[in-house]
């Protein structure tokens, strides 16, 4: 549901992480050359301060030996160029430690005879052979310790290698924050919208995004054109409803013309008209019924009304509507029963509930068989508190191809069809349309074989 | 003289109607329209008022209002079928019973002189032993039948006339319970038939004008299913 989030997120943070990392590459790759070659090309100048640290070497040794070049060598600091020199290839003047670099260093310059600069990662120093007093040929190097900086040792170098962790992580935790921020910004009108759609798809034609997105952005344009086409939308429904429930209305007063004229007419002809009446009288009122039930279903589709909302007592409501089903069911041979439970309370529209519970019951005593019963149960899940109404008759059935159709308007089953047994065929589209708008769901029968 | 006023704004419906009730013994006048339907309704001296509901303009509850600040003329209310919310203000309005269009004029006749029996002789449908006492006097109320007057705690209740002789009913067989079918005969002066929710209605009415504890009891109790019981002072029934 939050993939589009995520896509976003994701797409931005990594072209932010890569753009990062390219133009750091870069930044490597193009960094003035600051190698072997370049320092090399140094040595002319750096020769002439060797050549003043050589020749203090020198003096001091001249005039004091070995003993006060250890006394000078002990007086310097810590972070002073540290001058060495060298009487053999791994020995020095004064034993004094030496890093293994400046041994190797050393040799080097024992082999070519030349001046030479170093540079290794903790280093830099340089060395030119030197002849020593005693006329034997040594190696003078000066070497000076790179300061040392937290995390990166050669900052001139491209990216020193705690760049990969420290830094990186906090560009990485900036960055996953814009984009975050850049993200929800995006998507956030969009759930708002998506909510409104789905809303709307529901059957709640009131909805509107309205302000829930401000700015002037295409979203929110998008929002604003929501609105518009809901409320165009909204207009047509109510308009083909108001027509439907107007028509309905409407073919009333001829019917009731109709139902006086009728009884005018019983009165004034002979015993022989009285089969040809009473059929015109039964048809008189399956169309008054089916008017009635057009009514009901049309208040049930007024999707731009919210239905009101109240606590209603469901055994009540079932144990009441079943004794007025009985009630008509025993003209007809026939018996409708419910055994009362707890109290069990929903909410929800007490009469839209009573119309899909009395058409659904209604619809059993329609079609269950002469001197059987409708039963009828209520139960609640414990668990999730949803609430069941089963209703059972023991009648024919439907084919299992026809079980999806039954509750469309107007479906009629070929059982239906073949007794002509005069159902409306709207009264499962009543309990299908109650029962949705209560947040439930209404099944199909299932066939079980007579006990 | 049987004389009958039908208002409603269908003038062919109307003819039909003079047809149809005229040789059934009574003398029919009809009105197109709500003003001049509500003149002739309280000056006209007429036994029965049939009104319309769907009327253009002024709604036949407007009428009804406004005739039953001056007059008691018995009123039946003509509805839309399904439409319970428009009976039950009728109902509460003091419409003395509905017939939802279409119906069958048969049914029409029925209850016309249903509710002209009940009018006319008062205390008449009550199955009782002899005599019917003039006053009734249980718990807090008093029944004055012949001028058809309730007091609670000396106070005048203002009842419509099916509420009266609901509550008459009611009062004779207090601390017993009446079987809904039994209310709806004797009230109504018709067989209960399936949704048929007006006795309910107007019991519903009782309750709200008369309060709905008598004491530390309910006054009205539903027995679900079966009927109603008017509580009697000094017996428990809520047992």
């Amino acid at each position: 549901m939050r993939s589009l989030f995520v896509r976003i997120f994701l797409g931005f943070w990594l072209t932010v992480t890569l753009a990062g990392g390219l133009m750091a590459l870069v930044a490597y790759l193009s960094r003035p050359p600051q190698s072997q070659a370049h320092l090399d090309r140094n040595l002319q100048f750096a020769a002439r301060g060797l050549d003043g640290y050589a020749e203090d070497a020198l003096n001091i040794l001249r005039a004091g030996g070995v003993d006060a070049w250890r006394a000078h060598l002990a007086t310097l600091d810590a972070g002073s160029p540290l001058p060495m020199v060298f009487t053999g290839k791994d020995r020095t003047l004064g034993d004094a430690p030496v890093p293994a670099a400046a041994v190797e260093f050393a040799g080097r310059i024992f082999a070519d005879r030349a001046i030479q600069a170093l540079t290794s990662p903790e280093f830099l120093g340089f060395g030119r052979p030197l002849t020593l007093p005693d006329g034997t040929l040594g190696v003078f190097v000066v070497l000076l310790k790179k300061p040392e900086l937290p995390g990166s040792s050669r900052p001139e170098h491209g990216p020193p290698p705690g760049f990969m962790v420290g830094q990186l992580a906090i560009f990485l935790v900036i960055g996953g924050g814009i984009c975050f921020w850049l993200t929800r910004s995006l998507t956030a009108p969009i759930r708002k919208l998506r909510e409104a759609t789905r809303k709307f798809a529901a059957g709640d034609f009131t909805t509107r995004v309205g302000k829930g997105i401000g700015g002037k952005d295409e979203l929110s344009e998008l929002a604003r054109d929501f609105d518009r086409m809901a409320e165009r939308i909204a207009d047509l429904v109510d308009s083909q409803q108001r027509l439907q429930r107007d028509i309905s209305h409407e073919l009333r007063s001829p019917l009731t013309r109709l139902n006086i004229a009728l009884e005018l007419a019983r009165r004034r002809v002979g015993s022989e008209s009285a089969a040809a009446l009473d059929r015109i009288g039964r048809e008189a009122e399956l169309m008054n019924e089916m008017i009635g039930q057009l009514l009901d279903l049309n208040l049930l589709e007024t999707g731009t009304r919210q239905i009101p909302r109240e606590e209603v007592d469901l055994s009540a409501l079932v144990s009441e509507i079943v004794a007025d089903a009985d009630f008509e069911a025993r003209d007809r041979q026939r018996a409708v029963v419910f055994r009362r439970t707890d109290r069990i309370a929903v909410q929800g529209s007490r009469e839209l509930l009573r119309r899909g519970i009395e058409n659904v019951i209604r619809n059993g005593v329609h079609y269950t068989g002469e001197g059987s019963a409708v039963e009828v149960a209520l139960t609640q899940d414990a668990a999730t508190g949803r609430v069941g109404i089963r209703v059972r008759d023991h009648g024919l059935g439907v084919a299992e191809e026809e079980l999806e159709k039954i509750f469309q308007p107007f479906y009629r089953t070929a059982v239906a069809r073949d007794r002509q047994s005069g159902g409306s065929g709207i009264g499962l589209a009543i309990v299908e349309r109650a029962v949705r708008r209560h947040g439930g769901r209404s099944s199909p029968p299932t066939l079980q074989t007579a006990d | 003289m049987n004389r009958i006023l039908v208002i409603d704004d269908d003038i062919e419906l109307c003819e039909l109607l003079t047809d149809y009730l005229t040789p059934e013994g009574f003398a029919v006048e009809t009105i197109h329209d709500s003003p001049t339907g509500l003149a002739r309704a309280v000056g006209g001296g007429f036994a029965l008022v049939v009104l319309d509901v769907m009327l253009p303009g002024m709604s036949g509850f407007d009428v009804l209002r406004q005739l039953r600040e001056k007059s008691r003329v018995p009123v039946l209310m003509l509805t839309a079928r399904g439409d319970d919310v428009d009976r039950i203000v009728g109902l509460e309005m003091g419409a003395d019973d509905y017939l939802p269009k279409p119906f069958n004029p048969r049914e029409l006749v029925a209850r016309i002189r249903a509710i002209q029996r009940r009018v006319e002789a008062p205390g008449e449908r009550v199955e009782g032993t002899g005599a019917i006492e003039a006053r009734l006097t249980v718990g807090d109320l008093e029944l004055d039948v012949s001028a058809r007057a309730v007091w609670r705690d000396g106070v005048a209740v203002d009842l419509t006339s099916v509420e009266f002789s609901l509550l008459e009913v009611l009062l004779r067989s207090a601390g017993k319970v009446i079987l809904r079918e039994d209310l709806v005969r004797k009230v109504l002066g018709r067989r209960l038939s399936p949704y048929d929710r007006s006795i309910d209605v107007h019991i519903s009415s009782l309750r709200k004008k008369l309060g709905h504890r008598l004491g530390p009891h309910e006054r009205i109790k539903t027995v679900r299913g079966v009927g109603y019981i008017y509580a009697k002072p000094g017996i428990n029934h809520d047992a």
